[in-house]
């Protein structure tokens, strides 16, 4: 059997070893993306990264940032690494961003000109696709792979009533519907949590969590909440509706969901 | 022929026909030289009447023709006898004439003056009998002293005042003052008519006890006047106390209610990388609204620095107003009714202060040192020849200084060569030195490894500060996902997710 040794134990832990840590990034009501420091129940702002955002979401292994005419696609060190242009009739407006357990793809949803995107690294694609959605039905959260895509949906009641919320998978070469899932929750806004299939959404002033097992986590933060999003590695960025608060969730596989507050000057 | 006598009027009487007496009701006192003197002082504002008896002396008929009272504040009174009218011989007739002072005065003096003739059998007092040979008697009435009539004190007899000032009252509440109505006159002062009211516009000012009026007031006796005063909000109140010409200002102060100090309800001992809520309470509800400010100190422990993560979060700052409402027992601070905060990575003392109508009143917590505190762990195997642990947590004394790493294969056999120890002390020493991020740290530690690290399964972690020993035991390598997006360097491995 061949002997295991370690080298002279390790190269010794310089000071450049030694680092603030990284919680991830958040996009604040005015487009500003801003770094956030530090780790659960003590956040320290950063420096702002970039501005004039309409779109964002990095989870530590990757991220998009889409700006008004073009897409930035960004690293696990949180670096632009390329950007695509988004000349397919994705500029200007709101978007949908929709990242996978697969950090060479991505999904955009440009809610402006209702069109669907998969991008992809090696090489960097961004790649129409051919879903056609109903007028009574909302993107509210996107994830997929290679070949398929699945669209967290609110479809319209046909006759009054509340809106329903779907999962509903296509394929991406055909634009067919291939399966869809009811669920029992509602949202303005749904997040795919990529770890077995659990979802977090926002709802008035609640988020969230529901686990393919069935079980669910919610939490009240007692104000309206507009959007969220990844913010980093196990952490996702909650905004307040009015702009002036915003949260870090935290979603570890194996823990409880823990919700803080991050400062209001890393969000403004 | 018969001379007609033409009419005069004699200002000295050639026949010194009516007399003129002091009367009091009763008693009838001739008036020397036909100068009345009454000895004052008579209150201004308050009128007098003057008796006055004319009797005939003569043993003849009088026709008295008119009168007349001249001079400041003197008039008739309106129930003297109709004119003319004769005067039988010896016979008297009363009349009074009417005095109101209209201001203070050393003396002052009028003329009262009876206009008559001599009455033949013949003759009478109208008609065309009527005498022209007409007689005047004039009567000087001098008082002496004119004071100034009723006064308001706060102690009978003592000084006049000009304005009654409450003390500052509490909104809805009542202050009481009592006053005094003197005469500080030599002569019965009667006053006719009780104060008018209302005493203010607002009503906040009222009269709850007072004498029965008309008023008589023998010289220097005083009644009391119980007055209130009730602010129904804060600010200045003014009203006006006026009995016939006594005219006193009333002034106050309607002040918000006294609040109780508020306490600060917050944990005595803080860990470090929390989050917590602080709340201010009243013991009582609150009478008013009122506002405050809620302010965050730190002191971190010697030697170290100020750590900026230490504030509360919504705002973002270490100073925060906060209001209480009527009946709030708990103050809302921004929107909500606790503030939260952060306690930083830094061991110290946290002082909150609360600074509340003039008042201050804080309390202090601790944030003791403690063990190296972990929140996140990594541990890859990036290629075939290197192992990594990233640590991500705080040291919140900054002391970190042993490193220990012991591996285990996978049949949970530690690796040779066992417990690895690094002295760390400089490298953390220098990073906190430079970092504003408090005890924040990322540790990232890099192992070559000789042979296959798939024969490396798991890892001990032991890290020592001045506070401790912090074990993590037993962290699971994983390989590396290289980030696609970033060209991988494979001589040193991929970043890893």
């Amino acid at each position: 059997m061949k002997r295991v040794t370690l080298l002279l134990a390790l190269l010794a832990v310089s000071a450049a070893a030694i680092d603030i840590p990284r919680a991830g990034f958040v996009r604040d009501s005015q487009g500003r993306v801003t770094a956030i420091n530090g780790i659960a129940g003590n956040f320290v702002s950063g420096d702002t990264q970039a501005s004039d955002t309409v779109a964002f979401s990095w989870n530590g292994a990757y991220g998009l940032r889409k700006t008004g005419a073009a897409i930035e696609w960004w690293d696990a060190s949180g670096t632009p690494v390329t950007t695509l242009e988004a000349g397919i009739g994705l500029s200007g407006g709101d978007a949908v961003i929709g990242l996978t357990s697969d950090p060479s793809i991505a999904f955009l949803y440009s809610k402006s000109v209702s069109a669907l995107c998969q991008l992809r690294a090696n090489p960097w694609r961004l790649q129409q696709v051919p879903v056609v959605l109903s007028d009574q039905e909302e993107v509210l959260g996107l994830t997929g792979g290679r070949d398929s895509v699945t669209i967290a949906l609110r479809r319209a009641p046909s006759a009054g009533g509340e809106a329903s919320l779907f999962l509903t998978t296509f394929d991406l070469s055909s634009g067919t519907r291939t399966a869809e899932l009811p669920s029992a929750r509602t949202a303005s806004q749904v997040l795919f949590l990529n770890n077995g299939g659990a979802l977090a959404g926002i709802d008035g002033s609640t988020i969230w969590i529901t686990n393919p097992n069935g079980s669910e986590w919610t939490s009240d933060t007692g104000v309206s909440l507009s959007s969220l999003a990844w913010m980093g590695r196990d952490w996702i960025a909650v905004q307040a509706a009015d702009g002036t608060q915003q949260f870090a969730l935290r979603v570890r596989a194996g823990s409880d969901p823990q919700l803080y507050i991050l400062p209001q000057a890393a969000i403004q | 022929m018969k001379r007609l006598l033409p009419l005069v009027l004699l200002t000295v009487p050639l026949w010194a026909q009516l007399q003129f007496n002091s009367f009091d009701g009763a008693n009838e006192t001739p008036i020397a030289n036909n100068l009345y003197n009454l000895p004052g002082p008579f209150p201004v504002g308050v009128n007098q009447t003057v008796r006055i008896r004319v009797r005939n002396r003569s043993g003849q008929l009088a026709c008295i023709v008119r009168n007349t009272a001249s001079g400041t504040g003197f008039s008739l009174n309106n129930g003297n006898p109709s004119l003319p009218a004769t005067l039988v011989a010896d016979g008297a007739m009363d009349f009074k004439v009417d005095f109101l002072p209209t201001s203070v005065a050393r003396s002052v003096s009028a003329n009262f003056e009876i206009q008559y003739a001599p009455l033949t059998s013949a003759a009478s007092c109208s008609g065309p009998n009527t005498p022209n040979n007409i007689f005047k008697a004039d009567l000087i009435i001098q008082i002496s002293g004119i004071a100034a009539g009723a006064t308001l004190s706060l102690t009978p007899g003592g000084a006049a005042l000009t304005l009654v000032q409450f003390p500052n009252t509490t909104i809805l509440q009542k202050s009481s003052l009592s006053v005094y109505l003197n005469n500080p006159s030599a002569t019965t002062l009667t006053l006719s008519d009780p104060p008018n009211t209302p005493l203010d516009t607002k009503g906040a000012f009222t009269i709850v006890n007072q004498p029965a009026f008309p008023l008589t007031l023998n010289p220097t006796e005083a009644a009391p006047v119980d007055l209130q005063f009730s602010p129904f909000a804060t600010g200045s109140y003014i009203g006006v106390f006026v009995l016939g010409p006594l005219s006193i200002t009333l002034t106050g102060n309607g002040t918000a209610p006294p609040f109780a100090m508020p306490t600060i309800s917050v944990d005595s001992a803080l860990s470090s990388s929390v989050q917590a809520r602080l709340a201010i309470l009243l013991p009582t509800p609150a009478p008013s609204r009122a506002t405050g400010t809620l302010t965050l100190a730190f002191q971190p422990s010697a030697g170290a620095v100020d750590d900026s993560a230490i504030k509360f979060l919504v705002p973002s700052s270490r100073r925060v107003s906060f209001t209480f409402n009527p009946g709030d027992t708990m103050a809302t601070i921004g929107t909500a009714k606790d503030a939260a905060f952060q306690t930083g990575t830094t061991a110290g003392m946290i002082t909150f202060s609360i600074d509340f109508l003039n008042q201050t009143t804080q309390v202090k917590s601790t944030v003791a040192p403690q063990p190296i505190a972990i929140d996140g762990t990594i541990a890859n195997r990036p290629n075939d020849f290197q192992l990594t642990i990233q640590l991500t947590g705080y040291d919140n004394s900054k002391s970190a200084s042993q490193l220990g790493f012991t591996f285990y294969d996978t049949a949970g056999v530690t690796v040779p060569p066992g417990r690895i120890a690094l002295d760390a002390s400089k490298s953390f020493s220098q990073f906190f030195a430079q970092s504003t991020a408090g005890g924040l740290f990322s540790l990232l530690a890099q192992f070559p490894v000789k042979g296959s690290t798939a024969k490396i399964a798991a890892a001990d972690v032991e890290l020592i500060n001045s506070a401790g020993t912090t074990t993590l035991t037993k962290l699971r390598f994983s390989p590396c996902t290289p980030v696609i997006a970033t060209p991988c360097p494979n001589a040193t491995g991929c970043p890893c997710q």
